[in-house]
């Protein structure tokens, strides 16, 4: 069930969010043994919360379509009285006394909060294999990670445990478990949601988003988000719009760009002709599919490696002398980003605003771009490497290839399930668009997921 | 020509466990390599794209 059917049910009082709500914390409690989806489970306001939305339902008070329905935010969000880890041990006792501003709008929204998501350490990789609260499985194959760092979020949604999670995106930590989880992942342009009450990873490549089963519930979501706020220095006052499609959403002479560099060279022949059919679906809805030539990506990656690995370990530098605190793939990248000279740092900045300039051409040939979302479906879990033919590439650096430049540029975009490969796992078109097009992409996004149906399939590795 | 990482840590006064340093070194060179190249082309008048604002007194 989707957020909107949800949304109706509700309405037409054929089901209560009691019911919904408690539905979503017994299948938790079923569940999230074998998944390790949350951090922290909160049943007792979770159905307090509900109560309350029922209520003000029933008094004709409707806060919109996300009143009464069970969602979960990663735990980099800060809740109020709540523990707030990001998944470290570092912040294992943090209880914050003020809510994220992405929370604070979740619950004027009505929305009802059940949890806080497991996650990579610190949102620093994207395996969510974390040391101090398990490692999150992939609700389609156990053996298999959820992408990450927001992890728990995309478990949480495949395996129907919420309608939404809320994750953040470094450098593809949304779109990547949305790939591998098989849901929809978006990642809005950067200042388009409040950053306020984040825990950091990385100050200028953090974006907020949801993790949904379909595109219209990501665009009620983002309706509910979008919008300036005063506390982060970096929110956009660019006005927002109703992002949700309309229902019979028209793609005509949309200008789709197909990239004819980097993106499609080095990546699974499944995933590509998956991404490639989906281009074709939008075609014959009356979509131009445009042939396009990207900026140099791999460089955009350079740039966007520097700017991480500096900005978080300065950010984290003060706790480095506790070296047994960190699990070790987070302490390689923290001691990387201490040796980097701040030369490179200042001058990957200054690429970074060069290759703004170069990606507003782009922008002047097509309206947006497909391209696969990650080169692969989901590895399995320990799984070092990627081979791609003869080459063998780390998991890492192979899984963000296609994600993290576009952090860089904080331009917007989606990840949707296009696919399944042989092993019946499933793979993700990424539809990337130019600053502040959320609703462009969002439409592209639902006319084809009008066209293919949101996915009925149950994940096999929980069913 | 690769850097010595391991004399730039004890300059720097970072202390990093030997076998730590041999896990990062090689990804540090590499991205050393990739990022130099990107350098030479670069105009010299392009400003960093972090910015700081100063912001006009309130009365």
């Amino acid at each position: 069930m989707t957020i909107q059917e949800a949304a109706a049910a509700l309405r037409a009082h054929k089901v209560s969010s009691l019911e919904l709500t408690s539905a979503a914390l017994d299948r938790t409690a079923r569940l999230d043994p074998k998944l390790k989806a949350f951090i922290t489970v909160m049943d007792e306001s979770a159905r307090s919360r509900a109560r309350q939305a029922d209520a003000e339902l029933s008094r004709g008070v409707d806060l919109g379509s996300l009143h009464g329905i069970p969602v979960a935010v990663k735990d980099v969000f800060s809740t109020r009285g709540v523990r707030t880890t990001c998944g470290s041990k570092l912040f294992a006792d943090h209880v914050p006394d003020q809510d994220a501003a992405v929370v604070e709008r979740l619950e004027s929204a009505g929305a009802v909060l059940i949890g806080k998501t497991n996650m990579h350490e610190l949102a620093y990789g994207i395996t969510s294999s974390n040391p101090h609260f398990g490692a999150v499985r992939n609700p389609w194959d156990l053996q298999r990670i959820p992408g990450g760092s927001s992890g728990g979020s995309g478990a949480a949604v495949a395996a129907d445990l919420v309608f939404m999670a809320m994750g953040s995106d470094t450098g593809g930590s949304i779109r990547i478990p949305a790939s591998f989880c098989g849901t929809v992942g978006l990642k809005p342009t950067f200042g388009r949601v409040s950053r306020y009450g984040v825990l950091p990873l990385d100050f200028s490549l953090d974006h907020m988003g949801p993790l949904t089963r379909s595109v219209r519930d990501a665009a009620l979501v983002l309706n509910a988000l979008a919008g300036f706020d005063p506390r982060d220095e970096t929110c956009s006052r660019q006005a927002t719009q109703d992002y949700c499609p309309a229902v019979h959403v028209s793609v005509r002479n949309i200008r789709i760009g197909l990239p004819e560099n980097f993106y499609f060279d080095q990546a699974d022949p499944t995933v590509t002709a998956a991404v490639r059919q989906m281009a074709k679906t939008t075609q014959s809805l009356g979509a131009q599919v445009l042939p396009a030539r990207v900026p140099d990506i791999a460089a955009l990656n350079t740039v966007g490696r520097v700017i991480l690995l500096s900005e978080a370990s300065a950010l984290m530098e003060r706790y480095l002398h506790q070296r047994q605190d960190f699990g070790a793939d987070v302490l390689a990248l923290l001691d990387q980003g201490r040796l980097l000279p701040a030369t490179h740092y200042v001058n990957a900045q200054r690429l970074r605003r060069a290759m703004k300039e170069e990606f507003q051409s782009l922008w002047k040939q097509v309206d947006c771009i497909f391209v696969p979302t990650t080169p692969t479906s989901a590895p399995k879990i320990g799984q070092a490497t990627i081979r791609f033919g003869d080459r063998e590439e780390d998991a890492r650096l192979a899984s963000t290839r296609l994600v993290r430049g576009i952090n860089v540029l904080g331009l917007p975009a989606l990840s949707m399930p296009c696919g399944w490969d042989s092993l019946g796992l499933p793979l993700g078109l990424q539809i990337i668009g130019a600053p502040f097009q959320e609703a462009l992409i969002l439409r592209v996004g639902a006319a084809l997921e009008d066209a293919i149906g949101v996915t009925q399939r149950v994940p096999t590795g929980i069913a | 020509m690769p850097k010595n990482w391991k004399a730039i840590a004890a300059a720097l006064n970072v202390e990093i466990p030997d076998s730590d340093m041999e896990k990062i070194q090689v990804s540090l060179d590499s991205l050393d390599q990739a990022l130099r190249p990107l350098l030479k082309n670069l105009p010299h008048e392009t400003e960093p794209a972090v910015i700081f604002q100063c912001q006009p007194k309130e009365n």
